[in-house]
């Protein structure tokens, strides 16, 4: 049986839950109403012109969300997001709980990868921009850098299983497996085209008709005031509508929370399979290695570690480390070597003003080790909906 | 090496960003999830200190508070449905303290009940 049949029969499992589960619910409907906005101005004083090393100035993110729920066990969310990429639809799928342990979700939506995606939307996390392993085109240099390791929210088509058990009171096991079109590119490419992945032109569909397969296994633990939350996601698949330029992505978290007070670290790997015409030599920077071959890997890691304490009752102060590192080939036009690194250092705050809006204030260092070092500051204006 | 020009940008955005939050201070009061609320049992003020703990995990406790008003039966479902988020670290006995809190400032909400009529 092929891969694209199981993907087949994983859907018609789902739907057919889905079909089998609604009568029973349909006399309870409600329905939730969310969202939220953040305006974010970026400069980069370093720079006399920023725009030529990233996408500063200001930003409008908005995000919309509704949840009808049939019943207790079955909902269905649609979320429209808008920002610099236009409006894009961030969620648009069924969830059907059958019990703790077992839950679907069908349709279009984030597939469980890392701790962050939680929290991507701006109203839910206390800086104004993404660590840069899941940087969505704010980070400095972000076109050098071709982004972080996977741009949070990924969002893709598909479907996801998963289930959270209680042991105990203190001890939680949650999983996910999924199957999902996953990222893309051209013919003959040495990294992902993002643009694909939010681009009609191109439809939004899996480009190889291969799905991406990925999985999460988290554990929690809770005492009193203390939680400790780790996690592993993996994800893997192709990339090129060929089906032959594969990629690997492994990730770890590690969140403690501490009454108020959360420190929060992950670290992620992707490994990336290029493109290698006949004449390498034409199209990359390095030459062979010393077996003559051209090495068509690229590794690249992500990090990071913040922390976030409560000041007082309106304001937290937020610290956060993060990084990015890029080893192998690199084609001739870039301007990466074959071992480049990005290091981070930000400095902020959230302020909550009224109600549900707050002001975020920060300022970032890059440490570039190919380019010259810059500063960025940031100043959002944040609401929940 | 910087040059003059620089030094001056990164101080005055210094400056902008220590007014920015000087002035963000001087804002209204603090709201949490018991505001509003004039009498409160010590179990119920437990129990929201607890929702408080849990609910920030994942979002600001504002989200909470804007989300009064939506009806005892629905804070279940989403309570029950938070409870399965990922490492959301709230069992089904957390989950019931968590309702316990949501119901009485559900109820004390009387600009809710309003809104609800």
């Amino acid at each position: 049986m092929t891969k694209l049949s199981r993907a087949c029969i994983s859907y018609l499992v789902v739907v057919a839950g889905l079909v089998v589960e609604a009568p029973a619910f349909a006399d309870k409907v409600e329905r939730n109403f969310a969202g939220s906005i953040q305006l974010d101005y970026m400069a980069i004083p370093t720079e006399s012109i920023g725009r030529k090393i990233a996408l500063d100035s200001a930003t409008a993110e908005a995000s919309l969300k509704v949840t009808q729920d049939f019943g207790d066990q079955m909902s269905a969310s649609v979320k429209l997001c808008v920002a610099c990429h236009g409006v894009e639809v961030g969620m648009a799928f069924f969830d059907l709980r059958i019990a703790d342990e077992l839950s679907f979700r069908v349709g279009r939506f984030t597939p469980q990868f890392g701790a962050f995606p939680v929290r991507h939307d701006p109203a839910n996390h206390r800086t104004s921009d993404k660590p840069l392993a899941y940087d969505m085109g704010r980070m400095l240099r972000n076109t050098e850098w071709n982004l972080g390791i996977l741009p949070s929210p990924w969002v893709d088509n598909g479907v996801e299983l998963s289930g959270a058990h209680f042991f105990s009171d203190d001890i939680q096991v949650d999983y996910a497996a999924y199957a999902v079109g996953g990222p893309r590119a051209g013919s003959n490419s040495v990294d992902f085209d993002y643009k694909m992945s939010r681009s009609g032109e191109s439809y939004y569909l899996d480009n190889n008709s291969r799905p991406t397969l990925g999985g999460r296994l988290a554990l929690n633990f809770v005492h009193d005031k203390t939680t400790i939350a780790a996690g592993a996601s993996v994800m893997a698949g192709t990339y090129d509508p060929e089906n032959k330029l594969h990629f690997q992505i492994a990730g770890a978290d590690l969140m403690i929370q501490i009454a108020r007070v959360f420190l929060r670290a992950e670290y992620l790997i992707r490994r990336t399979q290029m493109f290698v015409s006949s004449d390498p030599a034409l199209e990359f920077k390095y030459g062979p290695g010393k077996d003559g071959k051209y090495d068509p890997y690229f590794l690249k890691q992500g990090f990071y570690a913040e922390l976030e304490v409560p000041l007082n009752d309106r304001i937290d102060g937020i610290v956060r480390w993060d990084g990015l590192r890029r080893q192998g080939n690199v084609v001739r036009t870039s301007e990466l070597r074959s071992d480049s690194a990005l290091l981070r250092y930000t400095v902020g705050t959230s302020v909550r003003i009224r109600g549900a809006t707050r002001i975020k204030l920060s300022g970032e260092f890059y440490d570039f080790s190919d380019f010259q070092d810059e500063i960025a500051i940031h100043l959002a204006l944040t609401g929940a909906l | 090496m910087r040059s003059a020009g620089h030094v001056e940008k990164i101080a005055m955005w210094i400056t902008v960003l220590i007014a920015g939050w000087m002035g963000a201070s001087c804002a209204d009061t603090p709201r949490s999830l018991l505001a509003g609320a004039s009498v409160v049992p010590s179990d119920i003020e437990q129990a929201c200190t607890f929702a408080t703990m849990k609910c920030t995990h994942c979002h600001p406790i504002e989200r909470v508070v804007l989300s009064r008003g939506m009806g005892v039966e629905r804070w279940q479902m989403t309570i029950n449905q938070m409870r399965l988020k990922p490492s959301s670290g709230i069992s089904p006995s957390d989950a019931d303290i968590v309702f316990r809190c949501l119901r009485f400032i559900e109820e004390s909400c009387i600009e809710c009940k309003q809104r609800r009529s």
